[in-house]
C-alpha cells in the first residue's frame, strides 16, 4: 500500500514538471531524485555523479556527433538541389510524377543524414518550390513530404536509434541493420499511395511529365553519384560488417567535407556553423541522457520497472495485445512529448517489461522508433508539420490534414511489422551469421 | 546659508548615486559579456572536441588498414563525446535548445506565464547545481585517490570527468543569468 502511495507521488512528481514546461532532462532527473528519497535511506548523489558520466562518456555514443556533423555539413552543400535534379528524369514518368521526388529524396537523404529535421528539411527546401511550380496540389506535396521525412529516423544511420541501442544496452550495427528494410518498406507504401493517386484520380492522371532523354537520364546519375558513393562507403560498411558504425560516421564527414569542398561550398565560416549545429543537437540529447540514466538507476533501486513487468506477466497478455496496448500507449504519449524524451523516458520503466515478455529487443528498437515517427507527423506537437508548415508556409492545419493519409500508412507499417518481425530481423540475422 | 549647504550635500548625494548606479552597470555590462563569452567558449571547445573524434576515429581506421595499433584511441572518443555533450549545454541553453514540453505553457500568458517560467528557472538551476555539485566533487574523489582508467590509456580519470562537471556548473551559471535577466526585465 505505502509503495502504491509512492508511485502515485512519482507519477505526479513527473507529469507536473513536464507539464510546468520544465527542461525534459531535468524533470527526469527530478523525477529520480523524488522517487529515491521515497524508497531509500542511502545516500544517492554520487552513484548519480558517476552514472551521468559513464553513460555520457561512452564509446558506443561516439558515433552520434560525427553523423550529426556529416548531415550538418550536407545541409550546407547543394546536394538537395543535385538530388532533385538527379532523380528528376528517373521518377517524373511514374504516375504522380515528381512527387516520388519527395519519397526517394528523403529515402536518398536518410541515408546520409541521422535526422528526420535534416532529411525533411534539405530534400523541402528544393522539392516544394519546384512542385508548386509544376501545379501539384499542396496537399499531396506537403502531405508526402511530412511523411517521407520520418524514415530518417529509420533507415541508417539514424540517431534515434543509436540513442535507444545505447539506453537498453543493444549492437548498434544490429539496430542499423534492422531499420533498412522497414524504412524501404514504408518509402515504398508512400510511393504506392503516390501512384494510386497518380492512376485513379482525374487531377493525378492529367499530371503526367513528359519521358526524359537518354542524355537526361545519364546526367542525373552522374549528379547521384557522389551521393550513391557515399551511401555506399556510410550504410554499406556497416551492413557488410566492414566497419564499425563509428567508422562508417568518420568516412562520411570526411566524404561530406570533401563533397562540399569539391563543389566550393566549404568555408571556415561554414565549418564552424556545422560545427555549432552539431554540438547543439549534441548537447540537447547529452542532456536528455543524463537525465533518463539517472531515473533509470533509481528506477532500478525502487524495484517498479521489476514489478511492473511481474505484474503485466501475471496478466497473461499475448505478445500482440501488449504490442497493440504499447502502440496506443506510444501515440498517446506522442501527443506530448518528442521521440527522443518519449523513448528515453520510457525505456527507463519499461525495459524489464519488455525484455520479460520475451520480445526481442532489436525488433522493438525498430518498432518504438516507427510509433514515435508517427508522432511526428500528428498535431499538436508533430515536429514535421511544424518544419513543412515554416519550408511552405502553408499553415500547420492544413499540413496536419495533407498529412493524416501518411499516418494511416505508418499505422499499417506497424501493422506489418508485427505481422512479419522479419522484416526487422532478418538482416542482421544474416549479418550476424557471417560475422560469428 | 543652511539652505545652500543641503542643496549641495543633496547634489552630491545625487551624483555619487548616479555614479553609483553607472558603475554598477558597467559591472552587470561587463559580467554580462564575460558570461556570454564562457558559454560561446564553452561551444567552440565542445566543437574541438568533436573534431578530436574524427581525428581519433580516422587514426583507428588507418591503423586497421595499415595493421598498426594505437592505444586508448577508443578511450580518448569516449571522453571527447562526453565533454562535447556537456560544455555545449550551455550554448544550446542559450539557443533554446533543451527539449522541453509547452503544449500546456504556451496557453498560458501574462503573469501567469511569468510565474510559471520563473519556478522552470528555479527547479533547473536547483536540479542543476545538485548535479553540479556531486560531478564535482566525483572529480575531487578522483584526483585525489588518483583514480586510473581501466583500459588502455590508463589515463587519470579527473581528467575526462572534470569538463563534464564544468559544462554543468556552466550550465548552471546560465540559468541564474537567465534568471536574473527574467527578474531586472520584470521590474522595468
Amino acid at each position: 500500500m505505502e509503495s502504491i502511495a509512492s508511485v502515485i507521488v512519482i507519477i505526479i512528481t513527473l507529469l507536473a514538471l513536464l507539464g510546468l514546461g520544465v527542461w525534459i532532462g531535468f524533470a527526469l532527473l527530478g523525477t529520480g531524485i523524488v522517487a529515491m528519497l521515497l524508497f531509500t535511506d542511502l545516500p544517492f548523489g554520487d552513484a548519480m555523479a558517476t552514472t551521468i558520466y559513464s553513460h555520457s562518456a561512452t564509446w558506443s555514443l561516439s558515433s552520434l556527433p560525427l553523423f550529426i556533423w556529416m548531415g550538418e555539413i550536407l545541409f550546407r552543400s547543394n546536394l538537395s538541389q543535385n538530388l532533385f535534379s538527379g532523380l528528376s528524369p528517373w521518377l517524373r514518368r511514374l504516375p504522380g510524377g515528381l512527387l516520388h521526388i519527395n519519397v526517394m529524396g528523403c529515402a536518398t537523404f536518410a541515408c546520409l543524414s541521422g535526422s528526420s529535421v535534416a532529411t525533411l528539411a534539405t530534400v523541402g527546401k528544393m522539392s516544394v518550390p519546384e512542385l508548386r511550380k509544376h501545379g501539384y496540389p499542396d496537399s499531396l506535396a506537403l502531405g508526402s513530404l511530412a511523411g517521407a521525412g520520418t524514415v530518417g529516423l529509420l533507415i541508417p544511420p539514424s540517431i534515434t536509434l543509436i540513442v535507444y541501442g545505447v539506453t537498453v544496452e543493444e549492437s548498434i550495427g544490429r539496430l542499423f541493420a534492422a531499420g533498412v528494410l522497414p524504412g524501404l518498406m514504408l518509402s515504398a507504401l508512400f510511393s504506392s499511395y503516390i501512384v494510386c493517386w497518380g492512376l485513379f484520380t482525374a487531377q493525378g492522371r492529367s499530371m503526367r511529365e513528359v519521358r526524359a532523354s537518354l542524355k537526361e537520364k545519364f546526367d542525373g546519375l552522374l549528379k547521384l553519384l557522389p551521393v550513391v558513393l557515399m551511401i555506399a562507403s556510410v550504410v554499406g560498411s556497416i551492413l557488410s560488417g566492414v566497419a564499425s558504425p563509428v567508422e562508417a560516421a568518420a568516412v562520411g564527414v570526411l566524404g561530406a567535407l570533401a563533397l562540399s569542398l569539391f563543389q566550393g561550398h566549404l568555408s571556415v565560416e561554414s565549418l564552424i556553423q556545422s560545427l555549432n549545429g552539431t554540438v547543439l543537437v549534441t548537447s540537447m540529447i547529452m542532456l536528455l541522457i543524463a537525465g533518463s540514466s539517472f531515473l533509470s538507476l533509481s528506477m532500478a533501486y525502487t524495484g517498479l520497472p521489476g514489478e511492473l513487468a511481474h505484474w503485466i506477466g501475471a496478466m497473461n497478455l499475448s505478445p500482440i495485445t501488449l504490442i497493440a496496448a504499447l502502440t496506443l500507449f506510444f501515440l498517446f504519449l506522442g501527443m506530448f512529448l518528442d521521440g527522443f524524451s518519449m523513448i528515453l523516458l520510457t525505456m527507463a520503466v519499461l525495459e524489464p517489461v519488455v525484455r520479460t515478455a520475451g520480445i526481442d529487443m532489436i525488433w522493438f528498437g525498430v518498432f518504438i522508433v516507427l510509433v514515435s515517427e508517427m508522432a511526428l507527423i500528428t498535431p499538436p506537437i508533430g515536429f514535421n508539420i511544424f518544419l513543412v508548415d515554416s519550408i511552405s508556409g502553408a499553415g500547420v492545419g492544413k499540413v496536419a490534414r495533407a498529412a493524416f493519409p501518411m499516418f494511416l500508412l505508418m499505422l499499417l507499417a506497424v501493422v506489418l511489422l508485427v505481422l512479419f518481425p522479419g522484416v526487422a530481423l532478418w538482416l542482421p540475422e544474416i549479418m550476424m551469421g557471417r560475422s560469428s | 546659508m543652511a539652505g545652500a549647504e543641503v542643496w549641495f550635500l543633496k547634489t552630491s548625494f545625487a551624483e555619487l548615486v548616479v555614479a553609483l548606479g553607472d558603475m554598477f552597470h558597467s559591472i552587470l555590462h561587463f559580467t554580462e559579456t564575460m558570461l556570454n563569452a564562457t558559454y560561446r567558449l564553452c561551444g567552440y571547445l565542445a566543437s574541438l572536441c568533436i573534431v578530436t573524434i574524427l581525428l581519433v576515429v580516422v587514426i583507428n581506421i588507418y591503423d586497421r588498414l595499415t595493421g598498426g595499433y594505437t592505444p586508448g584511441t577508443n578511450e580518448i572518443a569516449s571522453y571527447c563525446v562526453g565533454a562535447a555533450g556537456a560544455l555545449g549545454l550551455a550554448f544550446a541553453f542559450g539557443e533554446g535548445k533543451h527539449l522541453k514540453m509547452t503544449l500546456l505553457v504556451s496557453r498560458t500568458t501574462g503573469s501567469v506565464r511569468k510565474m510559471i517560467d520563473l519556478s522552470c528557472l528555479l527547479i533547473g538551476i536547483g536540479l542543476s547545481g545538485f548535479v553540479t555539485y556531486f560531478l564535482a566533487k566525483m572529480v575531487y574523489v578522483s584526483a585525489v585517490l588518483e583514480d586510473r582508467s581501466t583500459g588502455m590509456d590508463e589515463a587519470l580519470l579527473w581528467i575526462p570527468q572534470a569538463p563534464m562537471a564544468f559544462g554543468f556548473f556552466v550550465l548552471s551559471l546560465s540559468m541564474i543569468h537567465a534568471l536574473a535577466t527574467q527578474l531586472s526585465g520584470s521590474q522595468q
